[in-house]
């Protein structure tokens, strides 16, 4: 073992010191001030002015509990739907914030610009629910996931109006690809424009757009398959 | 246009992303394509119903299982829950012993990121491997500093007043340098040799306070065998 791997190994061990992202810091630097704009669905109805936010982040930092519980408090619907749309099973969306908020609140230290910090908070929660995707596609090869039989359950709870296209929409979002889903969801359900959704992601703006028409294409496809949109003339 | 290329331009339409030229070019096949009307009546209903999925709400113990979770986890991952702990100071390790581990990686970092190419490195991907060894390398050096310091305050026995005199002189000497280095860091971040000459007078206040410690032992040593 070299010098530097044997060093690589020793410090490794010892801290997570990219924040367990796979963009760098730089790309999301720039994502929080375009993140004050409506969401439909990113956050509470109370909005933090940044401000307050900022000051949660600090205190939060000195390792104040009701910091970290406001902060958790505004955020935590927006994640856990998020979640939700990617494991369509409440109690998976449930361990996966758990999973989220649990390393925001054990690596908060590490954020150097507090304007980064939504960004990476959504870039956190995108990875656990990459992984949680492809764990799940390791457990179930050649079966049917109980998952998804749960998820189909509860979304027939959820289906209130026969005329509304909520459980084939939630259907073809469960279809689509990781990245095509990450854009849908982001623009489509979250309310992020597709700047913002650039940044996070650390691809180009026209990629962005790209995947959301690709999302679309697909999802006005499942929906036409099952007749829930009228058929195309030949 | 094309049917396919109406379309991209009908999904960004609705999301108001269209030049005015774009526009136009649009709404003129959509007069003549009933195909792309139809996908554009489409697309705006699947938006307007993704924007109008019911929002769930996590169960109410949540944040009680989080907060649980994370005291759990404290001694493998610190978290900020434990107020003023860090990595290097706690319990499994005495404070006069952190200082000498976080000092051990600094060097074993630096060591790498010379030997990988901080005197002659040969690709950008080397450089900024050293660069970012570097910065490893500086923050356990501050990490050392900083146990080095807590350890040499938690002795209770004081120095000889003008051996003190020696020492303090010493480390305003040692952080003056360390100001201007870190002047020249932050001037230019990329600068591999402003960074390698940083680590050098962390190198040196590591060495200051370590006699400082020791100098301390030796006279809590000589007054514990004057006391016999």
């Amino acid at each position: 073992m070299s010098t530097v791997s044997l060093a690589a190994a020793l410090v490794r061990p010892l801290g997570l010191r990219d924040n367990g992202l796979r963009i760098g810091q730089a790309q999301i630097a720039e994502a929080f001030p375009l993140m004050t704009s409506e969401k439909k669905e990113q956050a509470s109805s109370s909005e933090i002015p940044q401000s307050s936010l900022y000051l949660l982040i600090g205190r939060s930092k000195a390792g104040e509990n009701a910091a970290m519980e406001e902060i958790f408090e505004h955020y935590k619907g927006s994640l856990f739907n998020l979640a939700y749309r990617y494991t369509y099973n409440r109690q998976a969306a449930e361990d996966l914030l758990q999973d989220i908020f649990i390393k925001i609140f054990t690596h908060i230290g590490d954020v150097q610009k507090e304007e980064t910090f939504v960004a990476w908070m959504y870039r956190i929660a995108l990875n656990a629910c990459y992984s949680y995707l492809r764990d799940k596609r390791s457990r179930v090869v050649g079966t049917v996931a109980l998952n998804e039989v749960e998820g189909r359950i509860e979304e027939a709870r959820f289906d209130r109006h026969e005329q509304s296209l909520e459980k084939p929409l939630n259907e073809a979002i469960n279809e689509l690809p990781e990245k095509l889903r990450t854009v849908f969801l982001l623009h489509d359900v979250q309310g992020f424009k597709h700047e913002e959704i650039a940044r996070i992601l650390g691809v180009a703006v026209g990629t962005s757009k790209s995947q959301l028409f690709k999302a679309r294409m697909r999802i006005r496809e499942f929906l036409r398959g099952k007749k829930y949109l009228g058929e195309e003339k030949k | 246009m094309r049917c396919a290329a109406a379309r991209k331009l009908i999904s960004d339409d609705i999301d108001e992303e269209l030049s005015e030229s774009q526009k136009k070019r649009l709404k003129d096949h959509l007069e003549t394509c009933t195909d792309c009307l139809a996908a554009l009546g489409d697309f705006k209903k699947i938006a307007r119903e993704a924007g109008g999925l019911p929002s769930l709400a996590p169960s109410s113990t949540s944040w009680q299982k989080i907060v649980a979770a994370i005291d759990k986890a404290e001694p493998e991952a610190p978290s900020p829950l434990s107020k003023g702990r860090d990595r290097f100071s706690s319990s499994w390790m005495p404070a006069g012993l952190r200082y000498a581990f976080a000092a051990a990686l600094a060097l074993i970092i630096i060591g790498g990121s010379i030997i990988l190419g901080l005197r002659s490195y040969r690709g950008v991907g080397e450089a900024v491997y050293a660069l970012a060894k570097l910065k490893e390398a500086q923050h356990y050096y501050v990490l050392a500093i900083k146990a080095l310091d807590e350890a040499i305050g938690a002795q209770k026995n004081g120095l000889d007043p003008r051996l003190a005199e020696v020492f303090k002189r010493n480390l305003e000497d040692v952080n003056g340098t360390i100001q201007a280095c870190e002047r020249v860091v932050e001037k230019d971040p990329n600068d591999l040799a402003a960074r390698a000459y940083l680590l050098t007078v962390y190198r040196e206040k590591v060495t200051v306070l370590e006699e400082m410690m020791g100098a301390k032992k030796a006279s809590s040593e000589q007054r514990a065998g004057l006391a016999l």
